[in-house]
């Protein structure tokens, strides 16, 4: 993704944390429709608004995703919209276009949310494959926006293999006070147990640690949108 | 060990030799004072050291093949513990003052396993752990493993009841030995002073190691998972006395994972001379502090590298 001038670095950071604000107050409120097209039209840079569109990839439709629908057409037009003005860039990291290939799949109103975006991920996949649990579990996180059940692809299947060492990044993350990490992770646990994998954290485990990650874990908006992700997956799936 | 070395074999062997010749080379001062009193007030300050060299050189007596070449220093050092707490008798007269206090057991299992025997002691000893009122003083869970342990250990104990007890209580977290390792508890909320109580309920379950399916699979199976995860923690935050205890730890598993890595990161934090320090603080200039500071994680490196080694070696 190309950032619009060297100063946006720290204004779509700000703009990243205010639209998972938003997503997460649509979380509670159950306002889950036009989320992305308020958020844009209240912008004061569309582009910098854009740009933190791409960085929470499919997240940014997070409310949609969780209720069980397609993202809508106004969701759908901001996502394109996202992708049109910072395209995919084909030198960006991995983990960067696996969000942004997530993305342009639920932006096309065909795929619905079950399609798979597996081109970048098997790249991912592969770079990460035979790494130590922590390199590897760190690489994870950096991929909790793609935790979403309908959301396959090899990087879900790479997590149910490795659900273990899911569990030991979470529990190391949780130890180091990296919160947000832990809270990305427990995503991908709750994906893992979905999948009838065993994380190691037992039964109710992943929900009692996010609990725990979330009365920690201060007014980070993107670590709240997480946790409370998490909390509606275990609530919807039965997933502990 | 295999003739060929593994390379966590050879880090391990680096950390447990150098931190074994660190002690034998300064044992002298961990010597009582001499007018020490004959009865020992305060263990901590008293004992403490003398008991955590006694032990290392007990494990060298039950791990023979663990540091080919270092037993006349293992038999140096023991023989030393045992001269400066009189051939037992300091244990005895404190053991006599204070019946109900544990210590004098726990120290004494270590030399009595090893063939130092105090025979007013072994029958004090005999006629307290059959009373109601010495097995059920109040004290950590893990403690009481210890005791459980060291009666068996000094041959006090022998029967298999003692060790089912043990295995049962802890295994099953149904049993009078609740240790927080028993509930299988989450990882997660883990704290340093935790992190000790669960290295010494596996030590003393285990029997430093000579027993380690007493564990029972539930337990073995949760260290398997989460140690590695202890380790890169504590690891990062430099508690190096921490770390060679949880590479105890895993030495006494079922079947030891052996991490090379934190053998290489223990053996990087060990200094030249073999001290092994407490954590990242730095180590005085003056040798008795030193020895002071940092005998205790240069004893435990030495037995979590003899564990490991002598188990290994069969």
């Amino acid at each position: 993704m190309s950032l619009p001038h060297p100063a946006s670095g720290q204004a779509v950071a700000s703009a990243s944390e205010s639209l998972a604000d938003c997503l997460h107050q649509a979380l509670q409120s159950g306002q889950i429709h036009g989320v992305l097209p308020a958020f844009l039209g209240a912008a004061e840079q569309e582009s910098t608004a854009l740009a933190a569109v791409r960085v929470l990839g499919p997240d940014a439709v997070a409310p949609t995703l969780l209720s069980g629908y397609a993202p809508d057409g106004g969701d759908r037009w901001v996502l394109e919209r996202a992708l049109a003005v910072h395209p995919c860039d084909d030198a960006a990291p991995a983990e960067a276009r696996c969000l942004g290939e997530a993305q342009a799949v639920l932006a096309d109103p065909g795929a619905g949310t079950t399609a798979n975006a597996p081109w970048s991920q098997a790249e991912c996949v592969a770079a990460a494959s035979g790494a130590a649990w922590r390199i590897w579990a760190q690489r994870q996180a950096l991929l909790a926006p793609l935790a979403w059940p309908g959301l396959g692809g090899p990087v879900a299947d790479s997590v149910g293999e490795r659900a273990a060492d899911i569990g030991r990044g979470l529990v190391r993350a949780v130890l180091r006070r990296d919160l947000p990490t832990a809270a990305r992770l427990a995503r991908w646990a709750v994906i893992a147990q979905l999948r009838g994998a065993d994380t190691g954290l037992g039964s109710h485990g992943v929900a009692k640690a996010v609990r725990h990650i979330a009365l920690c874990g201060g007014d980070d908006a993107r670590m709240a949108l997480d946790t409370a992700i998490v909390r509606r997956l275990v609530a919807r799936e039965g997933a502990s | 060990m295999s003739a060929v070395a593994q390379p966590w074999q050879a880090a391990a062997a680096r950390v447990a030799g150098g931190a074994l010749g660190w002690v034998h080379r300064h044992r002298l001062r961990g010597a009582f004072p001499s007018d020490e009193s004959l009865v020992l007030a305060d263990p901590n300050a008293d004992y403490k050291p003398l008991a955590e060299m006694a032990l290392m050189a007990g494990l060298l007596h039950r791990y023979p093949g663990a540091l080919p070449g270092d037993g006349e220093k293992a038999l140096e050092l023991r023989e030393f513990c045992w001269s400066q707490l009189r051939a037992g008798d300091l244990l005895y007269e404190r053991q006599l003052r204070h019946p109900l206090l544990t210590d004098p057991l726990e120290v004494y299992a270590l030399f009595a396993a090893a063939g130092h025997r105090h025979t007013r002691l072994d029958e004090l000893l005999n006629h307290l752990l059959a009373t109601d009122s010495y097995a059920a003083v109040e004290q950590q869970p893990n403690r009481r493993l210890a005791v459980a342990n060291a009666a068996l250990l000094a041959g006090l104990r022998n029967d298999d009841a003692d060790v089912a007890a043990l295995s049962a209580a802890t295994a099953t977290a149904t049993g009078s030995v609740p240790t927080w390792l028993s509930r299988l508890p989450e990882p997660w909320l883990i704290d340093w002073d935790t992190a000790y109580a669960m290295t010494h309920t596996v030590f003393h379950l285990t029997d430093w190691g000579m027993r380690p399916h007493r564990l029972g699979n539930g337990i073995a199976d949760y260290l398997r998972q989460w140690l590695p995860v202890w380790m890169e923690v504590w690891a990062e935050t430099c508690e190096w006395d921490l770390l060679a205890e949880l590479l105890m730890v895993d030495a006494c598993l079922p079947e030891p994972q052996h991490p090379e890595e934190m053998w290489e990161t223990l053996a990087r934090a060990q200094h030249a001379d073999g001290l092994v320090p407490y954590n990242a603080k730095g180590v005085t200039a003056d040798p008795d502090q030193a020895f002071r500071d940092h005998q205790h994680p240069t004893c435990v490196a030495t037995a979590a590298g003899v564990i490991a080694l002598g188990r290994s070696s069969g």
